[in-house]
């Protein structure tokens, strides 16, 4: 009898153990089941302290991780606490819990109401002697009156991820064979907060990796913008400096062929120089504006000639004009005088279209020009200062140029012989009064540029022949008495065959 | 037996003088041993050194029944998981009291058990 009933006893409590593994099974089960769900760590850790309630009875519990400090822990969550106390914080050390993550052990406090009378009774005593030993009474989150304590720590790889708490006003929370279940579970949540916290911390540097992207290429755009107006302004800029020089002088500039430094150079250039007849009277009798117009005008128009045959554009002075071939680039010597000439007799022909717009507007004091060329080796290039260069041209040949231009008859060109020889197989000119210049000991000859020479127009081309004992002089468009000029060279031509029958 | 409610000592000095204090923290080892924590040197630990033989009463929190143990002094422990565990337990309850740097668990002091008595009859 009494052996079938220790029989039964023990079947029971065999059937009870069974039972308590399959409950732990599926504790198990259900907790790492919910928690896998999410990976939010506040939605773990609450659903770990719900699910500890239902299958434990904990009615206050609370986690806490540790800080990255690794000196303190905050509590992550609560449960079945009034005040849900999240944040609060707790030293590692310092109490049950403090206590718990700084041995990483399981810890199981029964009785500690009395166990702190106790210590604060000591504390009194101590205090006496000790008193600079002893410290505040630290106050830690949970409840008042707490009778019982279990504080498991969570680890995970054998590092501290918090401390899972459990109060309770009644003397025992649970027994041992709880303990087991309860670290496995503790722990499973410690790898799913680590897990969250590794995937809020990626969400965070993804976030920031986004942000500092997008204001990366915020950047570029503004760079780019800032670049393209800043080009805009140099081109807008290059433009309007361009007006300045020469095209030729921009072209050599802004292609980096000449340096702006200061550097000159001697070369053999044909230089030109104009000036309007009576501009100085003609200030005079014109209101401002109108003057200004008509000299923008006339210059616009006379720039547009020499740009067109290759002159750099020295200056302008006033009505007068500096223009000069050879440099910065030179066709040689020879064509750069003809270029000259050829442009200057362009100038004379547009002028007389000028004269003729302005006479209809009312300026009737006519515009005439006067032209003087001169072909010499000159010094050209960058003169002035470190900081305001001017490109140029000086010399005695520029100086010529101005006194051949000032003895220039109106809408005339007057060359010396130096151009002369260089363009006379181009242009038909007639011999004028040498002139005497300062700086220059002999007479420099002069010619009036008349007209290019064309094939077709060669019965309109003069003759002017010298020889001792003999002068041919003949101008088709100075001619009017065509009769008498035949008979006076038919006459000739007897009397020159009579004598070469004589002298043979 | 953890933790449980205060319990009384009853020790005697060579001379056969009693003493009986209160402690507060008596320790399941094994079924033949309790551990009693040694903080402060005091009468009773004189005593133990004197005599070992002491007689213990403890109470059960779950069910008040009160016991009286005849036990002997074994040893002092002052490393391994049953100090640690002392230790640890000391450290959590005097460090909320700001009492960490006072508090001190120098030994875990092994006492084999004699005899058990039901006092409640």
């Amino acid at each position: 009898m009494d052996g079938k009933l220790k029989e039964i006893e023990k079947r029971k409590e065999q059937e009870r153990l069974l039972e308590r593994k399959k409950r732990e099974i599926e504790l198990i089960k259900d907790v790492s089941g919910q928690i896998n769900k999410t990976l939010d760590i506040d939605s773990i850790a609450q659903t770990m302290l719900e699910l500890m309630d239902k299958h434990f009875g904990f009615e206050h519990s609370m986690i806490l991780t540790l800080d990255s400090n690794n000196e303190t822990l905050s509590v992550l969550a609560t449960h079945g606490y009034k005040d849900r106390g999240i944040g609060a914080k707790v030293r590692v050390g310092v109490g049950v819990i403090g206590m718990v993550a700084k041995r990483k052990k399981l810890m199981r406090m029964a009785n500690m109401r009395m166990q702190m009378n106790y210590m604060h009774a000591v504390k009194k005593e101590v205090i006496k002697s000790n008193s600079d030993k002893v410290k505040e009474t630290v106050p830690l989150p949970g409840l008042k009156d707490v009778e019982s304590q279990i504080a498991i720590p969570m680890i995970l790889d054998e590092e501290l991820v918090g401390v899972f708490s459990v109060e309770s006003q009644k003397l025992n929370l649970f027994d041992k064979e709880d303990e087991l279940v309860i670290t496995i579970l503790a722990n499973q949540t410690a790898s799913a907060i680590k897990h969250a916290n590794l995937y809020k911390l990626e969400q965070e540097r993804l976030t920031q990796l986004n942000k500092a992207h997008s204001e990366l290429a915020d950047l570029n755009q503004n760079l780019e913008k800032k670049v393209e107006e800043r080009t805009s302004e140099l081109v807008e800029l290059s433009k309007k400096l361009a007006k300045y020089f020469s095209p030729q002088v921009y072209e050599s500039i802004f292609s980096g062929k000449l340096d702006v430094t200061v550097k000159t150079q001697r070369k053999q250039l044909t230089v030109f120089f104009s000036d309007l007849q009576g501009f100085t009277e003609l200030t005079e009798r014109l209101e401002p504006e109108i003057l200004t117009e008509l000299l923008t005008d006339y210059l616009t128009e006379m720039s547009k000639i020499a740009i067109k045959w290759g002159g750099t554009i020295d200056k302008y002075i006033g009505d007068a004009m500096l223009v000069f071939f050879g440099d910065p680039s030179s066709k040689g010597y020879q064509e750069d005088a003809k270029n000259c000439v050829a442009m200057a007799s362009e100038m004379i022909e547009k002028l007389s279209r000028i004269r003729n717009k302005w006479l209809n507007r009312g300026v009737s004091k006519t515009l005439n020009a006067r032209i003087g060329i001169h072909s010499a080796v000159c010094t050209v290039g960058n003169f002035g200062s470190q900081d305001r260069l001017d490109y140029t041209v000086i010399g005695n040949g520029v100086n010529l140029a101005s006194r051949l231009e000032s003895n220039a008859r109106a809408n005339k060109i007057l060359i010396s012989e130096d151009t002369y020889l260089l363009i006379k197989e181009t242009f038909t000119c007639i011999e004028k009064e040498s002139i005497s210049v300062k700086g220059v000991s002999y007479p420099v000859k002069t010619y009036e540029v008349l007209e290019k020479m064309e094939p077709s127009n060669v019965k309109t081309q003069p003759i002017n022949k010298v020889m001792p004992g003999f002068s041919l002089k003949y101008n088709p468009s100075e001619l009017s008495d065509n009769d008498t000029a035949i008979k006076l060279v038919s006459d000739l031509l007897k009397r020159l065959e009579k004598q070469k029958s004589l002298n043979d | 037996m953890n933790g449980m409610y205060p319990s009384t000592f009853s020790t005697c000095s060579r001379e056969g003088i009693p003493n009986t204090t209160v402690i507060s923290q008596v320790w399941y080892v094994d079924e033949e041993h309790i551990a009693l924590s040694f903080q402060f040197f005091s009468k009773t630990r004189r005593n133990i050194s004197e005599n070992p033989l002491g007689y213990l009463s403890i109470i059960n929190p779950m069910t008040m029944d009160m016991y009286g143990l005849e036990i002997e002094f074994v040893r002092s422990e002052t490393e391994g998981d049953l100090f640690d565990d002392m230790d640890m337990k000391l450290q959590a309850i005097a460090s909320m009291s700001g009492m960490e740097d006072i508090f001190e668990l120098k030994a875990a002091d092994i006492y084999k058990v004699h005899h058990i008595k039901d006092i409640n009859l």
